[in-house]
Parts: structure tokens; C-alpha cells; sequence
């Protein structure tokens, strides 16, 4: 509670004793500055100041959190990538083999052993497509991706079970990055990679050479589309990935600008820091010499 | 030579009281409030009635000291005392505020949790069905409800303590109003220019000067010296009138407080202009503009969460619920109550609180609301509200349960992590021979009264135009694709490349659903725009609007405090006791008394020399 100041011959005593612990409350202020390096402890002393540094730190949080999130998108889009990259090596082999096959010069045995590599590459296949990501989402399967993205139907050819679009980096306001659905790396039906590597199989077993023959260049013939499909995938992916990896860049130049913007707002400057807490010394010990040489006797003293 | 005498002897009187007055002074010197004595020494002159504080003089002329005054200059004093009072407003206030602003910022602040919501949203958007990320979802909006009920809880204990204080120095008021009162009969009574008198009108200016610490009023003194105190200003209500004191009132309303003066019933308001009330007053109706702007806050946090959170659908497939619980029980105890039992309420989840009364009747307890009733031994339950208490409570001891107010009331509904509705209501699949690449957006709408059959297909007609129907094939709505067509529970529009032919199967979010489009939504809320801005913009607006009054009210304060500091020292220097010149006013005094003491000797001399001569 405030205490009135009274009238009497020592109120400039109490008077001089206020300006002076002003003096050390501005001197106490500072000390508190420089040893945390934070100018804006009480808000109040620049409200203004504040409001922005308040602005500024809301905005790096933003941008660290859109940062993570293209980051964790990057990371899924290169899991998908290195499953493509698999699932075209597969086709690749797939596409040797068939030709191997179609040249005639195999006998059924051979042509069983090449059967058999077949199956391994379908499952190959199947395993890239069923891709997951690190939280172990299936990838390909677009919004569904807790349940496998392709699965055997009842003629052992591998289905897609997704629905609709994954995740990508929407948090960070990008649309459109998320992993592709698998229909558009794959296929879906009759035509896709999956049906085609099982009428490789068929054809493979198929003892009319004539028949046989027909099915492998029908499949030879798919194996090229199916790859180019897988590879057009890819090279969108590697798009999408050079695109985040430029925001990425973006977000990290922005953050460290913010990072200076808010050292400029909150920051203590301490060369004037420290020359005005020098200053404040000398009109201390200035005032209390002053006061004590003012108030150090009367007249009553020099009587006898 | 009898003459020669008195006259010397009226001068030893005189000069020895005057020399009192400079020892008062001098003793006085650091007493506060006490205004420099002045003595008046007239030359006494036959006929001329006594000072008050001399003997009938005897005979002849000589010297008397007429009175004692007090060197006060009237005009500053009442500076001071102006000035005394801003300061007393600005620094009442810029305490409260401080306590306000602490509330509301650094640690206790809002921004740092409403960043950290929208940062596990964002992590959230990027992977929906990460458990993990749900719990971080939820432990955040729980510490945001949390911040809003303990920001809540800090301004309304500040409002209670603020009343307290205004109470103390209302009570403070009332009784120097009384001892002024007081102070006013006495000097009715006392002879002015009397040692009295002068020892009164310190006593007067010290209670005036505590009062004008208090609130400000305007002061008049009649010839006695006896003051009137009016506030705010000569034509305001009489708080002191001679030996009579008003009481005085203060009223909490929403513009902070009000005085009232005179007896209940037939009081009259009276503006506060300066002094502590004025600094409560301020802190008061800044506190409830802070509470209200909380708690639009609140409800705006609630009902957009909530309203978005409703929209999506759960990792179990099902509808999202309520995040937020927005009403809580808040008890109030009846003023009359002889015990203060400490009282728990609790509302069950999913309950409307309906406003109700708990009564104690020595044995039992009563709670009942407009619907019913229930007594017994606490706890009870009515209506999903449960009261528990502790503590012991008096017979006839009422307590009203209202609801609590939106920040207070805030509390994150107990969900599960699978609860967390991240999934968009409806998905969209583009049928495998389609060959345009047109986008999809589906919204959640109203569901049909009679349900229909799912899956729903969406499929481009020619000129723009698309058709929905259900799974029997059912037309449920045509029109331009660009529009939204309604569907049972969703609608539906398309845009881009539209081929005719094209179809959708359009299909409600099942369990374990990887969308994000909920968790994408509630994002949003961090950028909406409209009159309000963003929860981030109203957070800000509120903090400013505490910060820069206390900017202001510090500036100002220390504005006052110089102001009050220089017409202090200028009071000082026409009222205030200076040693070194009461040094020289006694020596002065002290050589005309012996002066005095020497004529007497002289005379006495001179008598006796007379007296030999006769001899």
C-alpha cells in the first residue's frame, strides 16, 4: 500500500532514497537481461516487442513442424521409391526370362526351372508392392494402409485392397505428394503386373509351342508397358522427392531468418547493456555521496 | 521602574515561549506532518486584550507572543495531496496489473500450449494411425484445457483479492472520515492560534493526506480550521461535514467499482478520480475484461475442435465425439452460511447441468433441482451431478451449483487413442477404366431419413453434369458436377478434367483408416481467418491488451511519482522544519532573552540602588 509522503523537514530524505533505489531497480533489471540474454522477461516493457517475438516463435514452431513433416513424407516417398526400384528389377528379369523362353531353344525342364524363378519373382513383386513405411503402413495402399496393399485372390493373382489416397505432406500445406495408389504403379485387372507374371507362369508350362509362344510375346509385349508404368512411378516420386527436398531447404533457410529475426526482438545488446549498467553505477555513488554531503549536519553542530 | 519590570519580564515570558516553539520545531524536525510552528510577537499595549497563551500583562507596554501558526502554504498541500493520489492509482494498478499479466504470460501463458496442439496436429496430419502421435494429441489438449482452467482460476482468485483489498481500505476510509470528524469537533472547541488548535490542524492534514491515498475529494476549511471533504469534487456528496462522517460504500459492477455515500438506502454515487480505488477499480474491470476474453477463447477452442472432431471418423471406424467438455459444476456458498464445508462437484460426462441447490439440515443433505430431489448423506448424485465434500457444515447452510465459466469449465472428454478422429467421414475411389483425372471433395452432411445402400457411385453425365446413386442403383441426386450433390450423410462434388463416363465409388471411412483429412481440417483451424483471426490472434489480443495497460500505467506512475515527488519538495521548502534556520531563529531569540534577564537585573540594580540612597 502506498504511504503518503508527509510534510516535514525529512521528506526529501525519503524522496532521494526512492530515486536512488530506481536507480538500482534499473540496474538489477539489467543484470537479469544480460544473464539470461532475454530482453523481454515482463512482457510489459514492450508489449509491442513482445507480441511480435510471441509471432516469431509461433512461426518457427510452425516451420519446424513443417519441416518434420516434409521430412517423415521424404522419408516414406524414398521407402516407395527403393520398393519400385525392386519391383522394376523384378520385371526386368521377368521380361530376360520370357525372352529366353521364347527363343525355343529350352526344353520343358528348362523351361520349369525358369517357371519356378518365375513364382519367386511374383512374390518379389507382391513384397515390393506391399511395401511398408516406418509405422509400418502399407504404402501403395493408399488410405487402408493397415491391411496389405495387394492381396492373392482366388486364381492366385495379387488384387489391390486400398481405397482413396495415403498420407503425404499436407501438414505443410503440399498437396498431391503422397505415395502413389497402387493401381497407378501396377496396374489393376486383367492388365496389371501381377496378372502379367502369372500369364508369364501359365505360358511357361503351356506344352503347345505354338500357344506358348503367342502367350509370351502377348506377355513380352505387357511386360513393357507394366515397366514403363513402374518407371514413369518412379520418376514422379523422384520429382515429388526433389520438390520436398527444396522445400526442406526452404524451411531450414526460413527458420534460421526467424531464428535471427527473434534474436533481434528478444536479444539484449549487451555492449549498451553493460554501458548503461556502468553509467547507472556512477550516478549511484554520485547520489549517495551527494545525499550524504547535503544531509550530514546542521548549523547546531558549529555551536559551542 | 516597576514598568521597567514587566515590561522586561513580559519580554523573558514571550521570548522563553518562543523559544519553546523552536524547540518544538526542532524535536519535531522528523516527525511526519509536522508543519513548521511560526510565533507571532506583538507589542503589548495597554487595553489590549491577552494572547491566549499570556497573563493578563500588567500595566504598560512590553511584548507578547500573539499566537502560533503554521507555516503551510494551503495551495500546495492540496497539490500534494492531488498529486499524492495519482500516484497511489497508478502504482495500485500497475501491481494488480503485473499480477494479471503474470496469469496470462511466461509460463502461464496460452501460446505455448495452443502451438504445441497444432504442432502434434501437424505431426498427426502426416501419420494419422501412429498411436504415439494420438497420445502426444491428447496429453496436449488436455495441458490447453488445463492452462485455460489455471489462467481462469488465477484471475478469479485476483479478482477476489482485488475486492479484499478495496474492503481493507474502504474500512481504512471509513475511519479516517471519522477521525476527521472528530478532529473537526475539536477544533470547534480550541481557541485558534492555540497550541492546540495548531497540533489539530497537523493531525486534520495527516488524516487528509491518508485519505487522499484512498480516493480522491476536495477539501474546504471554514475559519475554524474544520475541513469538509466532498467527493470527487465540491459539488459531490459529503463524506465528512464538520463533526458528522458519511459511510461509505463500494460496489463491485462491471465497470470495476462504485462509491456510494450516505446511509444505505439514501446514499449518492460518487466518481472515483484518483487513489487506491481507482487503481482497484481499473484492476477490476481489467481482470473481468481479461476473464471474458479467456473465456471467449474457450468456448471458440471448444466449439471448433469439437464441431471439426464430430465431422471425422475414429481408428474404430466410428464417428468422432466431443474433444472438449465445455460445462462444469461451480459452487457457490449462500453469504449467511455459519461453516465452510469444502465442497466437490463433479459432472458426469455427456450430462447437461441443470443449475441446483444443496442444503444441509443439521443431519441430512438436500440437492435438488427444477426436476427433483435427492437427501441423504453426501456424496449425492442428481442428474449426473455428484457433490462430495469435507469438512463440516451448519444447519440451514446453502450452497447454489451454476455452471462454471468457459475457461474454467474447459476439460478434455475421457478418449480413448483410437477416439481420435483423424479420417475424413467419406473416401473416394476412382473407378479403374476411368480416364480423365477429376478430383474429388466430399464433405459430411446430413444423413437421409430413410438410409440407403452403400457404395455410392458418382459418375460424370455428358455437358458437365454428374448423377449419384446408391448401391441398388437408386438416383440420389443430379446435377452440375461442380456443385455439391447430396448424399446420404455426405456431399459430393468434382473438379478438373471431367470425362463422361467416369466413375467414383464414394464409401464411408472404415476402421483403421490411414486418411488424414480430419486430422488436416483441425490443422486449419490454426490459419482460419475471419473477424476474430486466429486462436493465436485472440491470444495475442488478449495478452496486449493486459501488457500494454501495464506499459501505460507504469509510464504514467512514474510520471505521477515525479510530479508528487516535486510539489513534495516544494511543500518542504515553505513548511518544513530547517534546522539550520531554527538554529539561528534560537539564537536570536535566546540574546533578546537575555537581553530581557538583564534589564530585569538592571532594574533590580537600580532598585536597590534607590532603595540604599533612602538609607
Amino acid at each position: 500500500m502506498p504511504t503518503p509522503v508527509y510534510v516535514n523537514s525529512r521528506t526529501p530524505i525519503p524522496v532521494q532514497a526512492g530515486r536512488m533505489a530506481a536507480i538500482e531497480e534499473r540496474m538489477a533489471e539489467l543484470d537479469r537481461q544480460i544473464s539470461t540474454g532475454d530482453r523481454l522477461l515482463d512482457p510489459s516493457q514492450d508489449p509491442a516487442g513482445a507480441n511480435r517475438a510471441a509471432m516469431l516463435a509461433r512461426q518457427d514452431a510452425r516451420l519446424a513442424a513443417d519441416s518434420k513433416a516434409v521430412d517423415r513424407n521424404i522419408g516414406r516417398l524414398t521407402v516407395a521409391e527403393s520398393a519400385i526400384k525392386t519391383a522394376t528389377d523384378a520385371l526386368l528379369r521377368a521380361r530376360d526370362l520370357a525372352l529366353a523362353a521364347a527363343n525355343g531353344t529350352y526344353s520343358p525342364e528348362d523351361r520349369q526351372a525358369i517357371a519356378r524363378e518365375v513364382s519367386v519373382l511374383q512374390t518379389q513383386l507382391l513384397d515390393s508392392a506391399n511395401a511398408r513405411d516406418e509405422s509400418g503402413r502399407y504404402i501403395f495402399a493408399g488410405s487402408r494402409g493397415g491391411t496389405a496393399a495387394y492381396a492373392l485372390d482366388a486364381d492366385g493373382v495379387a488384387q489391390w485392397q486400398g481405397m482413396d489416397n495415403a498420407s503425404g505432406a499436407e501438414a505443410a500445406g503440399l498437396t498431391g505428394l503422397a505415395a502413389p495408389r497402387g493401381p497407378v504403379l501396377f496396374g489393376e485387372g486383367n492388365t496389371s503386373a501381377f496378372a502379367r507374371l502369372a500369364a508369364l507362369h501359365t505360358a511357361l508350362v503351356e506344352p503347345d509351342s505354338e500357344t506358348r509362344n503367342a502367350a509370351l510375346a502377348a506377355v513380352l509385349d505387357g511386360l513393357d508397358a507394366d515397366r514403363n508404368r513402374l518407371i514413369d512411378g518412379r520418376s514422379a516420386i523422384g520429382a515429388d522427392v526433389a520438390r520436398l527436398e527444396a522445400e526442406s531447404g526452404r524451411l531450414s533457410d526460413a527458420r534460421l531468418a526467424m531464428a535471427e529475426a527473434l534474436a533481434n526482438v528478444r536479444g539484449v545488446d549487451l555492449t549498451a547493456a553493460f554501458a548503461e549498467l556502468s553509467a547507472l553505477q556512477l550516478s549511484l555513488s554520485a547520489a549517495q555521496g551527494s545525499f550524504s554531503r547535503i544531509y550530514e549536519g546542521s548549523l547546531f553542530d558549529r555551536l559551542g | 521602574m516597576s514598568d521597567l519590570l514587566s515590561i522586561a519580564q513580559s519580554g523573558v515570558r514571550a521570548y522563553a515561549r518562543a523559544l519553546d516553539v523552536v524547540a518544538d520545531n526542532v524535536a519535531n524536525a522528523a516527525t511526519p506532518g509536522h508543519v513548521r510552528r511560526t510565533s507571532t510577537l506583538v507589542p503589548a499595549t495597554l487595553g489590549g486584550g491577552p494572547g491566549p497563551l499570556e497573563l493578563e500583562p500588567v500595566g504598560g507596554s512590553g511584548v507578547r507572543l500573539q499566537s502560533i501558526g503554521r507555516a503551510l502554504d494551503a495551495l500546495q498541500a492540496d497539490t500534494l495531496r492531488r498529486a499524492e493520489g495519482d500516484v497511489a492509482a497508478l502504482d495500485t494498478a500497475q501491481r494488480w496489473l503485473t499480477s494479471i499479466q503474470s496469469s496470462l504470460t511466461g509460463t502461464a501463458g496460452l501460446d505455448q500450449p495452443l502451438t504445441a496442439i497444432f504442432d502434434s496436429l501437424s505431426d498427426l496430419t502426416s501419420d494419422p494411425t501412429n498411436l504415439a502421435l494420438r497420445q502426444t494429441f491428447l496429453a496436449r489438449a488436455d495441458a490447453l484445457a488445463d492452462r485455460f482452467n489455471a489462467s481462469a482460476a488465477d484471475l478469479s482468485r485476483l479478482q477476489g483479492d482485488i475486492g479484499s483489498e478495496a474492503d481493507v481500505e474502504l474500512r481504512t476510509l471509513n475511519s479516517l472520515a471519522s477521525g476527521l470528524a472528530d478532529v473537526n469537533a475539536q477544533l470547534r472547541r480550541a481557541p485558534s492560534g492555540s497550541i492546540t488548535s495548531v497540533g489539530l490542524a497537523d493531525e486534520r492534514d495527516r488524516l487528509l493526506a491518508h485519505m487522499s491515498t484512498i480516493v480522491g475529494f476536495d477539501v474546504q476549511f471554514d475559519s475554524r480550521g474544520q475541513a469538509t471533504v466532498r467527493i470527487p469534487d465540491s459539488a459531490g456528496p459529503a463524506l465528512v461535514d464538520g463533526g458528522q462522517a458519511s459511510a461509505a460504500r463500494l460496489l463491485a459492477v462491471s465497470t470495476g467499482l462504485e462509491l456510494r455515500i450516505g446511509p444505505q438506502g439514501g446514499d449518492e454515487g460518487a466518481t472515483i478520480t484518483s487513489g487506491i480505488f481507482s487503481g482497484l477499480s481499473m484492476a477490476r474491470s481489467m481482470t473481468l475484461q481479461a476473464q471474458s476474453r479467456l473465456d471467449q477463447l474457450a468456448t471458440n477452442v471448444a466449439e471448433d475442435f469439437n464441431r471439426l472432431h464430430r465431422n471425422g471418423v475414429d481408428l474404430l471406424g466410428a464417428d468422432g465425439e466431443a474433444l472438449f467438455q465445455t460445462t462444469a459444476p461451480a459452487i457457490a456458498a449462500a453469504a449467511a452460511n455459519g461453516a465452510d464445508a469444502r465442497l466437490g462437484a463433479t459432472l458426469a460426462d455427456g450430462a447437461t447441468l441443470i443449475p441446483s441447490t444443496l442444503h444441509f439440515d443439521g443431519s441430512n443433505w438436500t440437492l435438488s433441482n427444477s426436476s427433483g430431489a435427492v437427501t441423504g448423506a453426501l456424496p449425492l448424485t442428481l442428474d449426473g451431478l455428484t457433490i462430495a465434500s469435507a469438512g463440516a457444515a451448519v444447519n440451514g447452510d446453502v450452497y447454489r451449483i451454476g455452471p462454471a465459466s468457459a475457461a474454467a469449465a474447459i476439460s478434455l472428454r475421457p478418449l480413448t487413442l483410437q477416439q481420435v478422429a483423424t479420417s475424413a467421414r467419406w473416401l473416394a475411389e476412382p473407378a479403374p477404366a476411368n480416364t480423365g483425372s477429376a478430383r474429388v471433395e466430399l464433405q459430411a452432411g446430413t444423413a437421409f431419413g430413410v438410409p440407403t445402400a452403400a457404395p455410392y457411385t458418382l459418375s460424370v453425365l455428358a455437358g458437365g453434369q454428374a448423377e449419384l446413386r446408391d448401391g441398388l442403383g437408386a438416383l440420389l441426386a443430379s446435377g452440375p458436377a461442380s456443385g455439391w450433390l447430396s448424399g446420404d450423410g455426405f456431399a459430393v462434388r468434382l473438379s478438373g478434367n471431367l470425362v463422361e463416363g467416369d466413375s467414383f465409388r464414394v464409401e464411408r471411412s472404415g476402421a483403421d483408416e490411414g486418411n488424414n483429412g480430419n486430422a488436416a481440417a483441425m490443422l486449419s483451424l490454426r490459419d482460419r481467418t475471419g473477424p476474430g483471426g486466429t486462436f493465436a490472434d485472440a491470444h495475442d489480443a488478449l495478452v496486449s491488451s493486459v501488457t500494454v495497460a501495464l506499459a501505460e500505467a507504469r509510464n504514467r506512475a512514474d510520471i505521477a511519482t515525479r510530479n508528487r515527488n516535486g510539489a513534495a519538495e516544494a511543500l518542504q521548502q515553505s513548511s518544513g522544519v530547517d534546522l539550520n534556520t531554527e538554529a539561528a531563529e534560537m539564537l536570536k531569540l535566546q540574546q533578546a532573552y537575555q537581553a530581557n534577564a538583564r534589564i530585569i537585573q538592571t532594574a533590580r540594580e537600580t532598585f536597590e540602588a534607590i532603595l540604599a540612597a533612602a538609607r
